[in-house]
């Protein structure tokens, strides 16, 4: 049995602000395909009537994701490193196929060996 | 248990970011209930001074138990997944990912392998949405069966049929294609932006 004793802060915090990119991005072409279905390209740009108003929204919405994805990523992974000390790690099962065995971590490759 | 804890985290996290929006929503939230009125077909009307604005004991009490409650249904929800997981996997297969020991001595999860995660999170989506969907309709049928006409029960029990079907295979669906997107993503993009890297232990 494995523990998951330390998360790093800035990679989960880089992953959440490119999720948070993705899916703006997702919903910003479901909104304009909506519009555009609707045969109104003013509800496709919300409301503003114009391409550069829509990009100006998009961009907004965009850098609000971006900080918003960093602070929450790193802020949920902080708190995961500072409470799993007082409260215990994640504990997880990892079984290695033979032939795919990575090199492992001093203290963990002795485990592996005794197992 | 351990996977729990760290759900709990989350929501704590995510119920002060709830509570905060539920503190300044309240009196519209209130507010809002008037607007049902016109919908009324019963005898039962709202009393004008309903939508008045709780005082800020009221709302301070509102967002702290809205904090309690995101953190216990988290830990829930966590125990919940970990052990349908557990359970689940023995059967159809464990999650498989492949590990890479980067320079500092940590581990990166490189690549998630899509079928294996989209297999077990789609099953384990379908018994939680299954009961979360149960749940929705018994609400909404004993919500709004009180003051909504249908003209006969019978249509409005096979709407509720149908809404179901929707809600349960609906979301199973859209989960399903939500989780193969964002694990074939993560496969795709985290080379550039780094990928999930975690100290592992070995639990003595």
């Amino acid at each position: 049995m494995y523990t998951v004793q330390r998360v790093y802060i800035w990679n989960w915090a880089k992953l959440c602000a490119l999720f948070n990119i993705i899916g703006i991005l997702i919903y910003a072409v479901i909104f304009v395909f909506i519009g555009f279905l609707g045969g109104n390209f003013d509800l496709a740009v919300f409301g503003h009537g114009s391409l550069s108003g829509f990009g100006v929204i998009l961009a907004m919405v965009l850098l609000i994701g971006i900080l918003s994805g960093l602070g929450f990523g790193a802020l949920i992974a902080a708190i995961y490193n500072g409470l799993s000390k007082v409260f215990g790690p994640i504990e997880v099962e990892i079984s290695f196929e033979p032939e795919n065995i990575p090199e492992a971590a001093p203290e963990v490759n002795s485990q592996i060996q005794q197992t | 248990m351990s996977v729990g804890k760290a759900f709990a985290i989350v929501g704590l996290v995510g119920g002060i970011f709830g509570g905060l929006w539920v503190f300044l929503t309240f009196s519209n939230v209130a507010c809002m209930q008037v607007d049902v009125q016109p919908y009324q077909t019963s005898g039962l009307t709202l009393a004008p001074d309903y939508c008045s604005t709780p005082g800020l004991a009221t709302r301070l009490l509102v967002l702290f138990i809205a904090w309690l409650a995101c953190i216990a249904l988290a830990f829930v929800m966590g125990i919940i997944y970990a052990a349908l997981y557990n359970w689940l996997s023995e059967y159809f297969g464990k999650i498989k990912v492949r590990l890479n020991l980067n320079q500092k001595g940590a581990y990166e999860i490189t690549h998630f392998q899509v079928w294996s995660v989209v297999k077990n999170l789609a099953i384990i989506w379908l018994i939680v949405g299954l009961i979360v969907n149960v749940l929705v309709i018994i609400f909404s049928i004993n919500f709004f069966g009180a003051f909504l006409s249908f003209g006969s029960s019978n249509v409005f029990y096979e709407s509720s049929l149908f809404a179901f079907l929707i809600g349960w295979l609906g979301s199973a669906i859209a989960f399903v294609g939500l989780t193969a997107l964002i694990t074939w993503l993560y496969n795709l993009l985290s080379r550039f932006v780094g990928h999930i890297t975690i100290h592992l232990g070995v639990k003595s």
